[in-house]
């Protein structure tokens, strides 16, 4: 894999999914997880048609991470909108900036299980020889 | 962490460390092997660091590894001595439970129509997303919050007689609407009567072994008798208003000078502005639960009408009882001889009280509370009765029993062993319809992921905490 790659994989877990994500910087690590925690659950083709912002304050950086999946989480559930283009800026771990388009859920394709909540069990998040990796556990 | 047999049936973790109580497992020889395959035990010690827990940490017969909490575990913390709520001790899905509902029809009747009964059900919304059989507005939602079962009642949904078999008669007291964010309002409004996902299903099951008749006689079941199963809880109100609390305890944690050994174990004293916000949300987002549960009640009335043709009262669908396996309640327990208000957490554990206990239904109270534990599709379901309190049966772990079968196999793992299809075929041969929303996901729930449920309910009749009544065996699965 080069040292220049995002992605996303699943983590075996007894009750619940772990999703694992590497990306070169901590905003693209932010927003490749996004678009991991929708794909647990499945995907949707066609153009993007909503537009969401978001900032977010949390006292660290794994209070910022778990918080930032919740809301994506939350805006997927009650405003309907599938990430496809994701853009966040962190700033000092503690703040961060983004805006998330995409197609709305109408079409979503079903290929998982339905996410309930992301949790800080177990949660790992900071720089790796990859860039910056993290672990996350969704309740499921 | 060090695991001492205490008995057949039961372990000690001895406290070490910041425990401040031992941890207690209630397992045989195979289910503690089984525990020990993960790391549910340590979790058992972590919830011992709890401030103001008593007695001991106590995990049920069906323990798994979940996040903060044991899946299968209970704590009771003296809210008269800083006593702390932990929303990880309830879990994202607030109030999840199970509610059976009765029928007249016998099992050789529903075997000849079950494909159409199979259909008719799957007309239940599920899913991802999946929208419910009844859309709020936001006035409404606020009354579901405060007035669980009785919303859908003044809206003519459901019978009056079905609020007096729920646990709490349907409606959790102390609820209030504003200790819920505008966010889980917004998640939960679409939603009523939806099953969500994950383990979450309707069966239909026969009555196929009778244990205690006398106890059975009084729960209204019999040999052969059809019931209605439904397992499912708040959706996306509870997901969040755990989410909300679990973020701003973990912020106020460190003024109330408490640490834990895991951030998914944030808590507050009960008696403190967040700790009293907690209780009042997850009290509203229990009667959402509850609300869901009895809407989802009459999508299943709807479907037997449908295939069977006579109304519902025809085919005499009460409601046997819905009880939740995941909450936390202000009780009254016995604490070294003295009486105190305990905050108990219930983690996928139920609460079995004895005769005689006002928390059982008045229809019930000569013999205990019914207990509804939920097998996985293909394997047995149970109804047991509590047995705390009565005559030469102490209280054990405040109460409370197991609430299912426990997984034992991660959903990859048993995706692996199994196609869904291949699966589907297997159940048909055995005489099981399975309806799912989608077939790949139909081996994550497969049988052979979760403990054998029967060795569960054995080993929670030994350790006292519940007692067997009758076994309940799906003929079809509409499966979440």
């Amino acid at each position: 894999m080069s040292p220049r790659s995002r992605g996303h994989e699943l983590i075996e877990h007894t009750a619940d999914v772990g999703l694992h994500v590497w990306a070169p910087t901590m905003d693209e690590l932010f927003e490749e997880s996004a678009m991991g925690l929708i794909a647990v659950m499945g995907e949707v083709s066609g153009a993007s048609s909503k537009r969401e912002e978001v900032s977010i304050e949390a006292p660290d950086l794994q209070g910022l991470f778990v918080d930032w999946l919740s809301e994506v989480l939350f805006l997927f559930e009650a405003r309907e909108i599938v990430p496809r283009a994701v853009r966040v800026h962190v700033e000092d771990d503690k703040r961060l900036a983004a805006t998330i388009e995409g197609p709305s859920t109408e079409a979503f394709m079903e290929q998982g299980p339905a996410v309930k909540a992301v949790t800080y069990h177990g949660l790992e998040i900071g720089p790796s020889p990859k860039g910056f990796e993290a672990r996350v556990y969704l309740d499921v | 962490m060090s695991l001492q047999r205490i008995s057949d049936v039961e372990w000690l973790i001895p406290a070490e460390g910041g425990m401040r109580v031992p941890g207690r497992v209630f397992a045989s020889e195979d289910l503690i092997v089984k525990a020990q395959s993960d790391r549910a035990l340590d979790q058992v010690a972590n919830v011992a660091h709890l401030p103001g827990i008593v007695g001991s940490s106590f995990a049920m017969p069906d323990i798994h590894w979940g996040y903060g909490f044991p899946i299968g575990g209970v704590a009771a913390t003296d809210i008269d001595e800083d006593g702390v709520v932990s929303p990880g001790g309830v879990g994202f899905d607030i109030s999840c439970g199970v509610r059976i509902v009765r029928t007249n029809l016998e099992a050789k009747e529903v075997r000849e129509h079950v494909e159409d009964l199979v259909r008719e059900l799957g007309r239940i919304p599920r899913g991802v997303g999946g929208k419910g059989l009844m859309r709020l507005d936001e006035t409404e939602m606020e009354r579901v919050l405060v007035e669980g079962v009785q919303f859908p009642l003044s809206k003519g949904v459901g019978w009056d007689e079905d609020a007096e078999t729920c646990e709490d008669g349907g409606r959790v007291e102390d609820a209030d609407p504003a200790a819920v964010s505008v966010k889980a309002k917004e998640r939960g409004a679409p939603q009523l009567g939806s099953m969500g996902g994950g383990n979450h299903f309707v069966e239909v099951q026969h009555v196929d072994q009778v244990v205690d008749d006398e106890v059975a006689k009084a729960f209204g079941l019999h040999d052969g008798q059809i019931v209605a199963m439904i397992h499912c809880g708040s959706r996306g109100v509870g997901h969040q208003v755990c989410t909300d609390e679990v973020r701003t305890m973990d912020r106020a944690m460190s003024s109330y000078g408490i640490s834990v050994p895991d951030r998914q174990l944030a808590c507050v004293p009960v008696r403190s502005p967040e700790g009293e916000r907690y209780m009042a949300g997850m009290a509203a987002a229990a009667n959402y639960g509850r609300a869901n549960r009895h809407v989802l009640t009459d999508g299943v009335r709807q479907a037997f009408e449908r295939t069977f043709g006579p109304s519902a009262r025809d085919l005499g669908m009460s409601v046997l009882y819905d009880v939740s396996h995941n909450l936390a309640k202000i009780e009254q327990h016995e604490v070294d001889g003295v009486r105190r208000n305990l905050c108990v957490h219930r983690k996928g554990a139920t609460p079995a009280f004895g005769p005689g206990h006002p928390q059982v239904p008045e229809r019930y109270r000569s013999v205990g509370q019914p207990v509804l534990v939920p097998g996985s599709m293909g394997t047995a379901s149970w109804v047991l009765v509590g047995t705390s309190g009565t005559a030469g049966a102490d209280e054990v772990a405040w109460a409370s029993t197991c609430h299912g079968a426990g997984r034992m196999m991660s959903r990859k793992a048993a995706t692996k062993q199994m196609h869904g299809g291949d699966l589907k075929r297997q159940l048909q041969s055995e005489g099981i319809w399975v309806s799912t929303s989608q077939l790949r996901l139909l081996a994550e729930e497969a049988p052979y992921a979760y403990k054998d449920v029967s060795e569960v309910v054995r080993v929670c009749e030994a350790a006292g905490l519940s007692r067997r009544v009758a076994r309940l065996r799906p003929l079809a699965v509409v499966k979440g």
